[in-house]
């Protein structure tokens, strides 16, 4: 078989002619995608027997479609309540819920699909032409670039408090201590556990996102009765189709923000273990560290809501480059499928390409169109979506409440996991009561464990000395890197204001 | 109608109380913005008392973490005593006004919810969210619209039993409903 553009063509309409899977395919993506605890992995792990039951290419297909749609549904509930779907999506409410709380929810939900759909299928585009040279950069990335990268995320920190520093690194570090928590990674000794065993494996990440968005923010809202002041009500009843060609207009405009955003996400998604959150705050925290105006972000500014989507649509593609290329499962999902292909006695790794041309490449193609569909589909329900944020709060914090401490509860079924997610709620409250920022306390939850497993890694393999952190090039790059974009912005603000003055 | 009457006494009581504000009032109470940093230090300390015989890999992140966050929380906790040495902020609890507090319908969703985590084991996911609905939908609202809020208790907890009992087969605790409704698909 010829690898040309002819191939590829044929491969396009093969996989459009899969739309009857593709379209419904979305669509329970969306849902679960939605529902925080319902992840891609989850559902594909229920709908196994079936998927086993359909033609390997139906099955993939299947597969890639939710995969895709469920990492772009979980932004929906992020933007317009304040609940990320998963923790990929924990990023997109500090831009995406202010933009909503000022009645532009639809404009949000447009430039969300759009930054989604653009960063999906350029990043996929990319995968598709540079996937044996990406492969590679998961040799590449060792533990100590990999302690280098979280610290990018971490960093994060100091940047969504920037209305009062000291608060904002009290929480960022409360959230560390509390991702600290669980059994040692080298002797699994147990660590500020309080004697339960729920807490050996670590502080799990869906009731702490939970707890800290949703139950929380369904606790706030009572207050004021609605999602909405009244003159932003109006607004939104009002609206009309020209809010999404507005959103998508302003998000078009801004393409190459969209575009490297996305190769963030491409890139951090091809490193085994890493994944869509720190992507995402990976992403936020560059786009600000570049912005003109960096105090905007957090307030409803549109590349801080451009940024994490488009990063975190581009970790689906980069996920599935290991396993294709190399027949290593970059995460959960990637791992399913893998199962599914070696039930089908398809071959994974190079072979694949070799055997099978049409499911290696279909792979990315059926990506491709699912995005594309995805753009007809999802992109216009965005004016009927962003109408959830006009319902009373009488009716939807216990809707928010009842449906995600049944999501805490679905990862590892365990009662324990509602308690801590209802205890992640209280201490959500408190803060954002007294002034704290819960997403420095979720980044500290979700970042601490992965920095503490890569730093002890690393510092294992030198026998205890930490002058390894500082001992490769790449690592060393990665460092001058992570100063700069720390230090420049505030020292050239500095330089700009002394210019003003003078 | 016993339900809104109890509510609109607090509010009457709440309104009330905080009608009557002094002009020590104006200054920003600071108790409030305590609470996560002391949290924060307590939970630390107890951290430390964990890993204090362990090896050194299960101390190292921590021990950086732990002290970086006990020389922020010292910050905070001087910058919060200057501010009220030179009388800017004031650290009171104010019974007064805490009461009041306490009784908001905020509290009263809160508790609900805690009963709702507690019975749940023992009624069943389906029964006890319809309780939870219900009762939490009513002290929102103030008991009106009974007959609706049933009806609307009543169909999220069937979506909820479909969805997530029926579709995903999650372990949700089952009680007599689940397992009634078990018997007569069988």
């Amino acid at each position: 078989m010829t690898i040309d553009v002819n191939f590829f063509i044929e491969l396009f309409f093969h996989q459009l002619g899969l739309w009857w899977v593709i379209i419904p395919s979305i669509f329970l993506g969306l849902i679960v995608g939605g529902i925080p605890g319902f992840s891609a992995a989850n559902t594909i792990i229920v709908l196994l027997p079936f998927t086993f039951l359909m033609e390997v290419e139906v099955g993939l297909v299947f597969m890639i479609a939710l995969y895709c749609s469920s990492r772009l549904g979980a932004g929906i509930p992020a933007i317009l309540v304040n609940i990320p779907g998963t923790a990929g999506a924990a990023a997109t409410p500090l831009d995406g819920y202010p933009m909503a709380k000022k009645g532009l929810g639809q404009r949000a939900l447009s430039i969300s699909f759009v930054s989604s759909i653009l960063g999906g299928l350029l990043t996929t585009v990319i995968a598709l032409i540079t996937m044996p040279w990406l492969a590679r950069v998961g040799f590449y990335m060792h533990s100590v670039e990999m302690v280098v990268v979280m610290l990018f995320g971490i960093s994060l920190i100091a940047s969504v408090a920037t209305k009062d520093t000291i608060k904002g690194l009290i929480a960022g570090f409360v959230g560390l201590m509390i991702g600290s928590i669980g059994a040692d990674h080298v002797y699994a000794t147990p660590r500020g556990t309080m004697g339960f065993l729920e807490l050996y494996d670590g502080v799990p990440l869906i009731p702490a996102l939970v707890g800290l968005f949703a139950i929380s923010e369904a606790f706030m809202v009572i207050e004021s009765g609605s999602f909405l002041s009244k003159d932003r009500v109006q607004q939104v009843q009002n609206a009309s189709w020209v809010e999404t060609f507005y959103g998508a207009k302003i998000t078009l405009k801004r393409w190459f923000h969209v575009c490297w955003t996305s190769l963030i996400g491409l890139v951090i998604g091809v490193i085994p273990g890493a994944g869509a959150a720190i992507a995402s705050f990976v992403a936020y925290q560059q786009s600000r560290t570049f912005s003109k105006t960096p105090e905007a972000y957090g307030t409803g500014h549109v590349e801080g809501l451009i940024a994490p989507e488009a990063a975190n649509n581009g970790v689906t593609a980069g996920t599935l480059i290991p396993l294709m290329v190399l027949g290593i499962p970059g995460g959960a999902t990637a791992a399913i499928m893998m199962v599914v292909m070696q039930y089908q006695g398809v071959p994974t790794g190079p072979g694949l390409f070799t055997e099978r041309p049409d499911l290696g490449y279909g792979v990315f193609m059926a990506m491709f169109v699912t995005y594309l569909l995805m753009s007809f589909t999802i992109l216009p329900m965005s004016r009927y979506m962003s109408r959830v944020t006009l319902v009373s709060t009488v009716y939807m914090s216990p809707i928010i409440i009842a449906f995600t401490l049944v999501g805490s509860f679905v990862p590892r079924e365990y009662m324990f996991d509602m308690y801590l997610a209802f205890g992640f709620g209280v201490l959500g409250f408190i803060a954002r009561k007294t002034g704290y920022h819960v997403a420095a306390i979720l980044i500290g939850v979700i970042l601490g464990p992965l920095l503490e497993q890569y730093m002890l890694r690393a510092l294992k393999m030198s026998g205890g000395d930490a002058t390894v952190l500082f001992s490769s090039p790449l690592g060393n790059s990665l460092w001058v890197i992570l100063l700069a974009t720390l230090v420049l912005p505030a020292w050239l603000s500095k330089r700009k204001a002394k210019s003003e003055k003078s | 109608m016993l339900l809104s009457t109890v509510r609109q006494g607090l509010l009457f009581w709440n309104s009330n109380m905080l009608e009557k504000k002094t002009e020590k009032d104006t200054k920003p109470n600071v108790l409030g913005e305590l609470i996560i940093p002391v949290f924060g230090v307590v939970f630390t300390t107890y951290y430390f008392s964990t890993i204090i015989d362990s090896p050194w890999t299960a101390q190292v992140n921590a021990v950086m973490v732990g002290l970086v966050l006990f020389l922020i929380c010292t910050i905070f906790f001087i910058r919060k005593s200057q501010l009220i040495k030179r009388n800017q902020a004031r650290i009171v609890l104010e019974y007064k006004r805490f009461w009041p507090a306490i009784f908001k319908k905020q509290t009263g969703f809160i508790a609900i919810t805690v009963g709702y985590l507690l019975i749940i084991e023992y009624l069943g996911y389906t029964l006890a969210t319809i309780i939870f609905f219900f009762l939490s939908m009513s002290l929102l609202d103030g008991g009106r619209h009974k007959i609706v809020k049933l009806a609307l208790s009543l169909t999220m907890a069937a979506i909820g039993y479909v969805v997530f009992i029926l579709m995903f087969e999650t372990r949700l605790p089952l009680g007599f409903i689940e397992l009634s409704l078990r018997e007569v698909i069988r």
